[in-house]
């Protein structure tokens, strides 16, 4: 049975907050922990005068004053030095257990001996100890980490591990646990969710759950902690504040020779419509802004096109003569998986993407900031920001809830999310095959896409065969593309394609695992 | 008789010349037949890898359900075994028995 050692550094925390931090641990149902309190020179009396009396009372709990106030971080790193237990919890000084909280963790931490780090759902506690806000996290996700310290409140680490990796940094106050989880998370073998609210974390003035723009300081040190993040995983983006407690990351390339060699490839039958009032050749409209805005300095386009037996094209367009346009002629009936398997065999790219022909790109980088992220080495494939003609998004992603959804459809691009699910890049279940990037090796690695998926699904089964190889799938906000709907293949949906996917992956269907609570 | 302004300068080069460019037609085809067989190939290829995860999900979700089922048989086992006991003759005369006990523990918590 792992020991705990409950870790909280004490400045000044308002006497009922305290009572009820300490009220919280001493009621856990689990009782082999201790308490390692470090009074950081509190200039409130009532503080040494409480933890002395819980001292005295509770022969788990251990109190250190010290004679000068060194932060956050010099404290909480000799709560570190003081724990003697297998595992470390962190628990700010005014924030509250769940009763059955270390029980839960130590329940989980007996399923597997690898764990070397678990967190836990939370919430907030308003001033009238009313909860709100619940954060229902999802399972771990070392993509969205690197933009957001998701985890955060309760965080139990494995005590190896952190002597490993040294503890607390000086310099990171107000994000130190941010760059702790970083730091721990690149070593472990097992890192563990637990779906419960075991935390709550209390709202009072000056503190960054009430306010993220309480603690400006932090936010500087979590863009630090990031880039120290990138720097030692050997991936090259720079890191820029997004919002407080967000951070953008985003990818560029210099040259052609250091780039790795894009194919794109676009089925179409070269259907005409309308895009934003104005009568166009689809394909010819995504090619055409492609070829004139993208900055990716080495792609190819493999233009998989409907043919009739006699080898005309049903629907002539007109592209480019450009040496980086090569053709691929469909001959079978409709088949969109079919299609794309033709298309990526007839492309050399290291890496490909597959975009539908009604679509438009918004950002020139477009291919840099999704090619970029493949130099995670467990991604398996990614889509960016789908958005339709008014704006609104189309798809933020793929998400499982008794079916498939569109992660956001509908709402507005502008508004980053509940928990900034549209602004920071993150592990989802699948992404739609109206643009999705993936590697070459990946693609034949599980068979490319299903053919017996006639019009819709063949992207999530390859997204959920990618799951299997363990290889994870992501979408980015830093790419964005309008998709004008499902006009490549029309509206049809063939009731068999919804079978072969229950046939397949109905036990994934029922819940998601990165979108508890859309989030 | 040989034209002055032909590239041939006799029958014979007409010939090799004639066989030549079939020989290329001929060359060209294999390889095309070539290329295709080996897309063709490529693509079985896939499909068969897809085959194998197609129906490892499918022995998944297999399982999934032969546990759900094992699982709700249990229960209605458990189920048709106390509603049975509760039909004994055993059952009923100890029910009666203990009315008297039930009523006092009944009183003493509205106490």
């Amino acid at each position: 049975m792992p020991r705990f050692s409950i870790v909280t550094p004490v400045y000044n925390p308002p006497a009922k907050a305290l009572k009820a931090c300490i009220a919280s641990v001493r009621k856990q149902t689990f009782t082999d922990w201790e308490w390692c309190i470090v009074n950081d020179s509190s200039t409130e009396p009532h503080v040494a005068r409480m933890l002395d009396r819980l001292a005295s009372q509770d022969r788990r709990v251990r109190v250190m004053h010290r004679s000068t106030n060194g932060g956050i971080v010099a404290a909480s790193q000799e709560g570190l030095d003081m724990a003697t237990g297998d595992f470390v919890a962190l628990l700010d000084h005014d924030d509250e257990l769940a009763v059955r909280a270390l029980r839960r963790i130590e329940e989980e931490l007996r399923t597997d001996d690898e764990i070397d780090y678990v967190y836990t759902d939370e919430d907030k506690i308003d001033a009238q100890g009313r909860h709100y806000d619940v954060f229902r996290k999802p399972q771990f996700d070392a993509i969205r980490l690197r933009s957001q310290n998701y985890c955060c409140h309760f965080s139990v680490f494995r005590s190896s591990l952190l002597d490993e990796i040294g503890g607390f940094r000086s310099g990171f106050d107000g994000s130190q646990d941010f760059d702790l989880i970083l730091r721990a998370t690149e070593r472990a073998r097992k890192v563990a969710h637990i779906p419960g609210v075991l935390y709550h974390w209390r709202v009072v003035p000056g503190s960054a759950a009430g306010d993220v723009h309480a603690k400006p300081y932090a936010y500087d040190a979590g863009k630090r902690a990031v880039e120290g993040h990138f720097q030692r995983t050997g991936v090259a983006a720079t890191v820029e504040k997004l919002t407080p407690g967000s951070y953008q990351h985003r990818f560029s390339v210099s040259k052609q020779a250091d780039v790795p060699h894009v194919s794109i490839v676009i089925p179409t039958r070269g259907n005409r419509s309308r895009v934003w009032g104005a009568a166009v050749c689809m394909v010819e409209n995504a090619v055409e802004q492609i070829l004139a805005h993208t900055t990716y300095p080495n792609f190819d386009i493999v233009i998989v096109r409907d043919v009739n037996a006699d080898g005309s094209v049903v629907y002539p367009f007109d592209l480019p003569a450009v040496h980086n346009i090569s053709y691929v002629d469909f001959y079978g009936p409709f088949n969109i998986a079919a299609k794309w398997n033709s298309g990526v065999l007839a492309s050399q790219g290291e890496y490909v993407v597959i975009l539908d022909d009604d679509t438009q790109i918004r950002n020139p980088d477009w291919l840099e900031q999704l090619t970029g992220q493949f130099q995670f080495p467990q991604l398996g494939a990614i889509g960016p920001m789908l958005l339709m003609e008014d704006g609104r998004i189309s798809s933020a992603g793929i998400r499982f809830d008794k079916g498939v959804h569109h992660i956001s459809q509908g709402n507005s691009s502008l508004d980053e999310g509940w928990m900034g699910i549209h602004a920071v890049p993150r592990t989802v279940s699948a992404v739609s095959g109206s643009c999705m990037a993936f590697a070459r090796k990946h693609f034949h690695r599980v068979g490319g896409f299903c053919e017996h998926y006639t019009y819709s699904y063949a992207d999530v089964d390859f997204c959920l065969k990618l799951h299997m190889e363990k290889l994870v799938v992501a979408w980015t906000p830093e790419a964005s593309m309008y998709h004008f709907g499902a006009r490549t293949r029309g509206d049809t949906m063939a009731e068999t394609d919804q079978h072969v996917l229950q046939r397949r992956w109905g036990r994934f269907l029922e819940l998601d695992p990165y979108s508890r609570s859309h989030a | 008789m040989s034209d002055p302004n032909s590239d041939y300068d006799s029958l014979a080069d007409l010939r090799d010349a004639s066989r030549e460019r079939l020989l290329t037609e001929i060359g060209m085809l294999r390889q095309q037949q070539g290329v295709s067989h080996v897309a063709q190939m490529k693509r079985e290829v896939l499909a068969s890898r897809d085959a194998v995860y197609g129906m490892s999900a499918e022995l998944g979700e297999l399982r999934v359900k032969l546990n759900r089922d094992v699982k709700h048989a249990h229960q209605s086992g458990r189920e048709l075994g106390r509603t049975t006991i509760m039909q004994t003759p055993t059952w009923k005369i100890g029910k009666f028995v203990m009315i008297p006990v039930r009523v006092i523990k009944r009183l003493l918590r509205k106490k």
